[in-house]
């Protein structure tokens, strides 16, 4: 009694209570779609992965080598062939479709072909090349073949991989999936169901009351959508919405005025970077007048004060970039030194490389060209605007000049895409595991339509990431990486510019658990919430 | 009467499809293409983007497109949003209506209250009333759109929590009443947008007829000052003034996106600033459909009531 009374004072809320509640996540953009295979953006994942379950569950520590620290969910358990060639993965016979039909082995052979189909255009299709196939040794048992070993083998299998519910999609064509009515209302296995998808405006889920795994402790989930960002910061001082998954670092500093609002830190998964062109943006089998030279970029990235550009962008809520990963990532080695910020040494540099300033220039020049470049930022972020601004600033400061252009998110990518840049201030959002670095940044990157962006080439780099993403230990993997990341920062093929640290709100009537850097919604159907406003008493 | 019609609305068609040709051409040359925004991944590459601009046609020349899209059209298929990931019809069919409960509540009340405040002015020309209505009006007309629906969300909304902070409806099952709670801060919004542009418009117009003879009779006969104001001056007043109100009706079908997307209207507005952003280029082609085919009809409709409301134009 006690006990209740004192959950009752502070607000928190016992599971049971819990069970009837309503979770409103304010939120800016809607899922690009609900079936798991075709979503890649954080706001799709959040409520995809809601809806269906996995075989298993990375741990908390992120690990993606080999199977260690993985949870079951749809698989019980698994089996190893001696070989290390083969996974049978035994599925929980208590998993049941949303409509009641059990899952099967069927269904998660049935996911791999369509993933791997490319009439379903399944945008990680790419990554699945390893799985040979699935084979369905009994109704509850599916065994994924593979033709090598890898240390992703069970990351790929166990965890990327959604099962389908093959009976619900059988009238449906690979290529008519992504834009079928199937898409907008699935039959998924996790533990809540759609209740419906209003466009622009809010995705209802119900919890799943005899899900396998236990009934959710939260009754219903409810994203909320509004395109201004501001309007769901104003849902979630209001009172309206429980949840917003980052706040802005003036919007932090408005939370002390909404007491019944807290701020809720954790480690991102995002990192942003001004990627430097090696190539020729108009002719791009010639390297990039400026940029194709590894002195010059050097000599950039010590004329930029990184800490100082973290800081001013997000105060203590940020930190500057290490490389091409961040710190939440289970191989991260914050140890590797980094180009240091030194003025005077990036001017001797441009100095000694032919780039002089003459007695009443600002600008260096070099036979008559001037050290001056453009930079792509996307409008719609605020943040790479801010850097590119003190970016400008700092280059000015050496002698080098960097005009900024704005472009919405679609023109940006359009220009990525075909290469027709100078520099790019990117942000990056990366898997888990390792295995897509050789595509950002490795020669595999490098073909037409390649992910390869900055253009950057280096046999040393890509022999030392081909050893780690293989190394099939979780310390050998961070020792191989280590030599990699050693030579790509060295070569300074961009500026790792910063890495920010999540700030999510959350009304004080839930619970929040330790939110994980690269899926704050993992254990969404354990928050518990206070029921105790008119939107929590809604029976459907 | 019956040639007139005719040609009426061959103009019309026309105008109608050079306003859809010119949209579907200029969307197909912004940078870009509808896949964008759902592929902002390490492991999503550009070659995948390819891929899927492929699948639907989006390579294809553009005359080629037109053609197919033109064909879709009349068979009463708009095309695939992939940004709302949902037929084009089925979208547009979830937002029409609540931009039209917006933009006519918003009118129905801007409307008369612009009027009344264009009318009042207009009767005391010259007085306190007038000037401080005039100072009032022009500050709010030079305020931009934006602002004051931040300020109205951020006091009503936020602040107060008189109403709710944006979205059509609550999550509490409240039906119509809940639907007229979220209505207030859109609707008062944009209706006093508009009453303040037709305010000025009105007054003015009443302003110019003061002195005409049909007044100057109307007062020698010994008409009261209310009887002359209703029976005479504002009949004669209200036809440049509905001009206006048709000029707005169009732009209210699209034009409040700066409304909606501020209060997350699920509407029109919102529909189209998403689907410019997103090169959601079916959603663009269909809306500029919509919006054409309104201008046309809104035309038209003013025209008919200017006509029955005025002899005088019947035989223009």
């Amino acid at each position: 009694m006690r006990l209740l009374a004192l959950l009752a004072v502070l607000g928190c809320a016992s599971p049971d209570a819990s069970r009837t509640a309503t979770l409103v996540v304010a939120t800016s953009a809607e899922p690009s779609s609900l079936l798991p295979m075709f979503v890649t953006e954080t706001q799709g994942r959040a409520v995809s992965e809601q809806l269906f379950d996995r075989l298993s569950e990375i741990g908390p520590g992120l690990n993606t080598v080999g199977d260690a620290g993985f949870a079951p969910r749809l698989a019980e358990r698994w089996e190893w062939s001696a070989d290390s060639l083969r996974i049978a993965f035994h599925l929980d016979p208590r998993a049941r479709w949303h409509d009641g039909q059990p899952v099967r082995a069927i269904d998660v052979q049935r996911a791999l072909q369509l993933v791997k189909d490319s009439r379903t255009t399944a945008p990680q299709a790419s990554d699945f090349g390893a799985i040979d196939s699935i084979s369905v040794t009994d109704s509850l048992t599916a065994t994924a073949w593979f033709s090598r070993r890898s240390p992703q083998q069970f990351y790929l299998a166990g965890y990327l991989l959604f099962p389908v519910p093959a009976h619900a999609i059988a009238g449906i064509a690979p290529d008519s999936l992504r834009t079928s009515a199937f898409a907008r209302a699935p039959i998924g296995s996790g533990p809540f169901t759609l209740v419906s998808w209003l466009p622009q405006d809010r995705i209802e889920l119900r919890a799943v009351a005899d899900h396998y795994r236990g009934a959710p402790t939260l009754g219903r989930v409810v994203w909320q959508y509004a395109s201004e960002a501001s309007v769901s910061v104003r849902r979630l001082f209001a009172g309206e919405a429980d949840f917003m998954e980052t706040l802005s670092p003036p919007d932090v500093a408005e939370l002390a005025k909404y007491p019944e609002v807290r701020a809720v830190g954790y480690p991102s998964f995002d990192y942003t970077l001004l990627a430097f062109n090696a190539r020729d943006p108009v002719r791009h089998t010639q390297p990039h007048p400026l940029f194709g030279d590894r002195a010059l970029r050097r000599a950039l990235t010590m004329a930029v004060d990184r800490q100082q550009l973290a800081r001013a962008l997000f105060d203590s809520l940020g930190a500057p970039g290490l490389g091409p990963f961040v710190r939440a990532q289970a191989f991260a080695d914050t140890t590797i030194p980094a180009i240091p910020f030194d003025v005077v040494a990036a001017r001797a540099t441009l100095d000694s490389l032919g780039w002089r300033l003459g007695a009443n220039d600002s600008i260096r020049t070099r036979g008559g060209k001037r050290l001056a470049w453009s930079t792509l930022v996307p409008a719609s972020s605020k943040n790479r605007q801010k850097a590119a601004l003190i970016l400008q600033a700092a280059f000015k400061a050496v002698g080098a000049e960097m005009t900024i252009e704005g472009l919405d998110f679609a023109g940006f990518l359009a220009r990525q895409d075909a290469r027709r840049f100078d520099a790019a201030i990117v942000g990056w959002r990366p898997n888990a595991g390792a295995v897509s670095l050789p595509q950002t940044w490795g020669r595999a990157g490098l073909r037409p339509g390649g992910n390869n962006l900055a253009s950057y080439a280096s046999d040393t780099f890509d022999a030392a990431v081909d050893s780690g993403v293989n190394a099939l230990s979780p310390v050998e993997q961070r020792r191989l990486l280590r030599r990699a990341f050693e030579t790509i920062i060295a070569d300074a093929p961009a500026i790792w510019l910063y890495e920010p640290r999540n700030v999510a709100g959350a009304h004080r009537r839930v619970a929040v658990p330790a939110l994980r850097p690269d899926a704050w919604w993992a254990d969404l159907s354990r928050w518990t919430v206070a029921a105790r406003l008119p939107r929590d008493t809604v029976t459907r | 009467m019956g040639r007139a019609a005719v040609v009426r609305l061959l103009h019309a068609l026309g105008v109608i499809a050079v306003v859809v040709t010119l949209t579907f051409a200029l969307a197909r040359l912004l940078p870009g293409d509808p896949f964008a925004s759902i592929a902002d991944h390490p492991s999503v590459d550009a070659a995948w983007r390819a891929r899927l601009r492929t699948t639907y046609g989006f390579d294809e020349p553009l005359l080629a497109q037109f053609v197919r899209w033109c064909g879709a059209v009349l068979r009463g298929d708009l095309g695939y949003s992939f940004s709302a990931q949902r037929p084009v019809r089925e979208l547009l069919a979830h937002a029409l209506p609540w931009t039209l409960l917006l933009s006519s509540v918003a009118l129905t009340v801007g409307g008369v209250l612009g009027i009344a405040l264009g009318s009042g002015q207009a009767v005391r020309r010259g007085g306190w009333a007038d000037r401080l209505t005039g100072s009032t009006t022009l500050v709010l007309a030079s305020i931009p759109d934006v602002v004051v629906a931040t300020a109205v969300l951020v006091l009503f909304g936020q602040r107060l929590r008189w109403f709710p902070i944006g979205g059509a409806t609550g999550l509490d099952g409240g039906g119509a009443g809940d639907v007229a709670r979220h209505l207030v801060l859109p609707a008062a919004t944009l209706a006093l947008l508009v009453a303040v542009t037709l305010a000025r418009f009105h007054r003015a117009a009443m302003v110019r007829g003061a002195d005409a003879d049909y007044l100057l009779a109307a007062r020698a006969s010994g008409l009261s000052r209310w009887r002359i104001f209703w029976r005479h001056a504002l009949p004669n007043a209200i036809a440049p003034t509905l001009t206006v109100i048709g000029v707005l009706l169009p732009i209210l079908l699209t034009g409040t996106i700066f409304v909606e997307k501020v209060f997350a209207w699920p509407g029109m507005g919102s529909v189209l600033a998403n689907a410019v952003l997103a090169r959601d280029y079916h959603v663009v082609t269909a809306v500029a459909l919509l919006s054409t085919t309104a201008v046309v009809v809104a035309s038209a409709a003013i025209d008919a009531l200017l006509a029955w409301l005025d002899p005088r134009t019947r035989a223009r």
